[in-house]
């Protein structure tokens, strides 16, 4: 279990330093709701829960969700958080819809699962293959997305640093910073995706925006916050899981409720601190 | 070899949702000056700049860089953004933001090679602030924050320096510090745009002005565009010609 809330927690705690940085982590939470409809229309058309397509139609609406709102905001001059709350309101109620019309009835996909998730059970969905047993499904998903999040952060590194600081910068010296954005954003759709059902479209949120947030009370260094988000995203899944199971509660709650604790003590001691040395 | 035209404006209308800004501009621009972009607010100044980069689609008109189009010639032409316009608390360093400069998008995943980094560290040098390199941006003075702006610029190799609004909010010593810089590298041959809106420093900063009212009302030495004559129809009778210094 720790392993499954870990392998959410990591590329949510990298990709979420981004869209803070990038001042975008709306936009995150957004996809992270807008995907539903993907998702229900994906397992509407192959009726089953197989990934791939479920994969296809989050990373479909996540990049859609994005292009919509940036409509929203360019073209049709709505100012960009009301973009941000239409859009995502509304996939997001479609995709509740949809469930509750069609896929309700007979199907393990269900309202509450998809809002808070369900991390105590996501364990029992074993992946067996050739009559061994290979870890749960779960992580055997985001492990490898894991990789691939780290992968591309650590290569393209620079560009990230550019397009999330000066993006005019970049487009001036002929950079696509559009295609980047939507490589990101393919990127959180996909996890958003394979994590709903571990911990939920909301705790997700709390998954992107906590680690960061944290990191960047911590260090004014760009690559420390990367670490310092990876170590406290993990640190919390750890001692969520452990406190979590310790007095029988709902587990994906506490690790986000832990991560806001400690972003809470973070800021009371920088507060401290800097009274003392003024 | 130079060439003597820096920027080439023929026919420039900007505009957003319908409404013209800015109305059809022509002017070519000469290389080695400091030239000062000024008018009153809303004039269309910060417009001008940034449809000749393109960061604002125009409505029509054509613009070359060094005769050349502006795809062609990217890398010689750096932009320095409003000071309100970026995020100082962005976790960077002097050093990783000057780095920027030498980023190359069509060799993305590649580091940064030893020469770049004897490139970041002059450049930094150059602009004085090697004691500060690494510090993070928002711990600079405002006057330092511009100087790390232009050393970007510098790495970038860039023969025209554009920016924004650079001496607002910076004291005065600070601004001449600033100044002096610009002066030697105009002295090397490079050209810098600047877009400014304090009149009565106007004469001491700049080589050539162009003066925007919604069109562009006058481009020349400050004793053509600094008169009462050019001044007033734009500024009315809110200029106070006794505070704008004349250096000649």
């Amino acid at each position: 279990m720790i392993l499954t809330a870990i392998s959410v927690a990591l590329p949510a705690s990298l990709l979420g330093v981004l869209l803070v940085m990038k001042r975008m982590i709306m936009v995150g939470d957004a996809i992270s709701h807008a995907v539903l409809p993907g998702i229900v229309i994906a397992f509407l058309i192959v009726d089953s829960r197989e990934s791939i397509p479920m994969l296809i139609g989050a990373a479909i609406t996540g990049v859609l969700t994005t292009v919509l709102i940036d409509f929203l905001k360019r073209k049709l001059r709505v100012q960009e958080d009301a973009a941000i709350g239409t859009a995502f309101t509304f996939l997001f109620a479609l995709g509740v819809l949809l469930i509750a019309f069609y896929a309700g009835k007979n199907t393990d996909l269900d309202q509450e699962c998809v809002l808070y998730g369900d991390l105590e059970t996501s364990i029992l969905d074993q992946l067996i293959w050739n009559g061994r047993l290979f870890g749960t499904r779960a992580i055997a998903q985001l492990f490898p997305l894991s990789l691939i999040v780290v992968f591309v952060l650590i290569l393209g590194n620079r560009g990230w640093k550019v397009w999330a600081f000066n993006s005019e910068f970049g487009n001036l010296k002929g950079m696509k910073t559009n295609l980047w954005q939507l490589g990101l954003m393919t990127l959180v759709s996909i996890h958003a995706v394979l994590s709903f059902e571990s911990v939920g479209v909301i705790m997700v949120v709390g998954l992107l925006v906590l680690p960061p947030a944290c990191a960047l009370q911590l260090t004014t260094k760009y690559s420390k916050v990367f670490i310092y988000s990876a170590c406290i995203g993990m640190l919390s899944c750890v001692l969520g899981v452990f406190v979590g199971g310790m007095i029988n509660i709902s587990i994906a709650p506490t690790i986000v409720s832990i991560n806001g604790l400690i972003f809470t003590t973070i800021v009371i001691i920088n507060q401290i601190r800097s009274r003392i040395i003024a | 070899m130079k060439e003597q035209t820096s920027i080439d404006v023929k026919g420039l209308q900007m505009g957003y949702h319908g409404n013209i800004v800015l109305k059809s501009v022509d002017v070519v621009l000469e290389t080695g000056k400091i030239i000062g972009i000024i008018g009153p607010n809303g004039s269309g100044k910060s417009t001008f700049i940034k449809g000749i980069l393109g960061i604002v689609s125009k409505m029509s008109g054509n613009v070359t860089f060094f005769n050349q189009s502006l795809n062609a010639v990217r890398n010689r032409i750096a932009y320095v953004p409003q000071r309100e316009s970026v995020d100082w608390d962005f976790p960077i360093s002097v050093n990783e933001l000057v780095e920027m400069g030498v980023y190359q998008p069509t060799k993305w995943w590649k580091k940064s090679s030893a020469a770049d980094q004897e490139k970041i560290k002059q450049a930094i040098e150059k602009v004085g602030l090697t004691a500060f390199a690494s510090r993070q941006i928002g711990q600079l003075s405002g006057g330092q924050q511009q100087r790390a702006f232009v050393a970007r610029a510098l790495v970038q190799g860039a023969d025209l320096i554009i920016m924004d609004e650079p001496f607002v909010g910076i004291d005065m010593s600070s601004q001449e510090a600033i100044l002096l810089l610009l002066q030697e590298l105009r002295n090397e041959g490079k050209t810098i745009l600047i877009v400014h809106h304090d009149l009565a420093t106007v004469a001491n900063y700049f080589d050539k002005v162009m003066l925007f009212n919604n069109e562009l009302v006058a481009y020349g030495s400050i004793n053509e565009v600094i008169t009462p004559a050019v001044l007033a129809p734009v500024y009315g009778t809110i200029v106070d010609f006794s505070q704008i210094k004349q250096h000649v």
